[in-house]
């Protein structure tokens, strides 16, 4: 990536224009290879589906990946981030809600993603599986990751009573759920799940007051 | 992996099942051929489980079955199309194995909770004591292409009868996709230690793995005090579906007396209810 050079136009945010530019072709990137593999699968892929479901040249393509997996994998992270960014934001803002409304209003901003763009749910839930190792790998830092969000509440509503482990199982349901409707188009039905996902472990869990 | 091939059981019908041992002497033997087939069969089966713990099941080739198992290259494609066909029948097999042990574990309670309890027990002990053919189950099968993963969605669909008669027991409504989730999360923990070569620590999970199979149906409460009492108890050194998990495992012996127990049909309907409510 080239140094930045400063320059008078530069982003009230920092972001120079060269880099803003680079950022939004690797975005363009990042939706073609979404596109491209939840359409014919990650393993059938190559990169010249990606650049054809992008309209962007071989030789851009290769200015900013090494290759198909680094184009996905770059891809998952970004979206990633802005999950991981939305999800949290959610979290923080709604300090002053119960617990459990919380964490249901952060598992609806992720359904509500998840139906948005049924084709970036489809990278990071199901392709993502099938993208080799390390995506695998960035796949279960992810989950151990959203564990580990859990562990908050957890810890507020149990204490030592719910073991740690449970987080880490709650995670995994909910992906098991996310993929089998990903998997099968029926991404968009997902937020309607949003009641019966919070009482299928995760809302008995971070509800102490709510048990009968 | 200590054992090697020649002293080691088949991984797929264990010492139960297995009408014999090691390789039939080359030529006439007098043996029937349904019998020989078997035989060669359950060689190249437990080559692929040797083979794919080794090398995964992308690097594994047929060259690699037929060296192992040591039937010929025609005896194979006459046994299964191809690799993966093996590969599914290796599964097949496994998931057989487990369930069957699973099943019988689960109706020799009455009860739901004791039920679970002792199910997962049988399952933990049975993934503890079969590295191999786990981490084929739970890790490779996602390299196999989509036939494997429709027999794994379909293995795990299985396990959802065994939560779903907690039901009953629930003190509220319960949303149809609760089974899924305690499955999806059940998978997941067992998934990463499997891949992070933990296998044989699984069974001590149990007093955890109860929890989580509990809490969404019967609340924290109730599944919070399962796991103490399960947590006391393996404190003490006790396990306590002994008979079930031995059984599971294919180790007769540890059931004293006890006959052979075949792997009774699995129900169709809904476990009936002891009494009106365990909670």
């Amino acid at each position: 990536m080239p140094i930045a050079h400063v320059n008078e136009n530069a982003d009230a945010r920092g972001i120079s224009d060269d880099d803003l530019a680079l950022w939004r072709k690797k975005e363009r990137f990042f939706r073609a290879i979404a596109a491209a593999s939840s359409e014919i699968g990650y393993a059938n892929l190559a990169v010249a589906d990606v650049l054809r479901y992008a309209g962007m040249s071989r030789r851009t393509f290769y200015e900013l990946f090494e290759d198909k997996e680094d184009c996905f994998l770059q891809a998952y992270d970004a979206a990633l981030l802005r999950i991981r960014m939305l999800v949290g934001s959610t979290y923080h803002r709604a300090e002053q809600l119960p617990l459990r409304r919380r964490i249901e209003l952060c598992l609806g901003e992720l359904l509500a993603i998840c139906a948005a763009e049924p084709e970036l749910a489809h990278l990071c839930v199901v392709d993502v599986l099938a993208a080799g190792p390390v995506a695998r790998e960035r796949r279960d830092e992810a989950l151990a990751e959203f564990a580990a969000f859990i562990e908050h509440p957890r810890s507020e509503a149990r204490g030592t009573t719910a073991p740690r482990l449970v987080c880490e199982a709650i995670v995994g349901g909910l992906y098991a759920i996310l993929y089998r409707r990903v998997a099968r188009g029926q991404a968009a039905q997902l937020p309607s799940l949003l009641g019966e996902m919070m009482d299928a472990g995760l809302g008995q869990l971070v509800d102490a007051d709510g048990e009968v | 992996m200590g054992g090697r091939d020649d002293e080691r059981e088949s991984l797929l019908t264990g010492p139960w099942m297995r009408p014999h041992s090691g390789q039939l002497p080359a030529g006439r033997h007098g043996l029937s051929r349904d019998f020989v087939a078997e035989s060669q069969r359950t060689r190249v089966l437990d080559a692929l489980v040797a083979c794919v713990a080794e090398q995964g099941y992308p690097e594994t080739r047929v060259t690699d079955l037929i060296a192992r198992s040591g039937v010929s290259r025609k005896t194979f494609y006459e046994l299964f199309a191809d690799k993966e066909e093996c590969f599914l029948a290796a599964y097949d097999a496994a998931v057989t194995l487990l369930m069957g042990g699973v099943t019988t574990a689960y109706e020799s309670e009455d009860e739901w909770i004791p039920a679970i309890r002792a199910a997962l027990a049988a399952f933990l002990d049975f993934l503890a004591q079969h590295p191999e053919l786990t981490r084929l189950c739970i890790v490779d099968v996602h390299a196999a292409g989509a036939r494997a993963l429709a027999r794994r969605d379909a293995a795990v669909r299985g396990f959802y009868y065994f939560l779903d008669a907690g039901r009953g027991d629930a003190p509220r409504a319960l949303p149809g996709l609760t089974a899924e989730a305690v499955t999806g999360g059940m998978y997941e923990v067992i998934y990463g230690r499997v891949l992070r070569g933990s296998t044989a620590d699984l069974p001590r999970l149990l007093p955890e793995l109860v929890y989580w199979a509990l809490m969404p149906f019967l609340g924290h409460d109730t599944a919070a005090t399962e796991m103490e009492r399960l947590r006391e108890q393996q404190a003490n050194g006790r396990s306590p579906p002994v008979a079930a998990a031995a059984r599971a495992a294919g180790l007769q012996e540890a059931v004293d007396g006890e006959q052979l127990v075949t792997v009774p049909p699995r129900r169709s309907g809904r476990r009936p209810k002891p009494g009106d409510s365990g909670a």
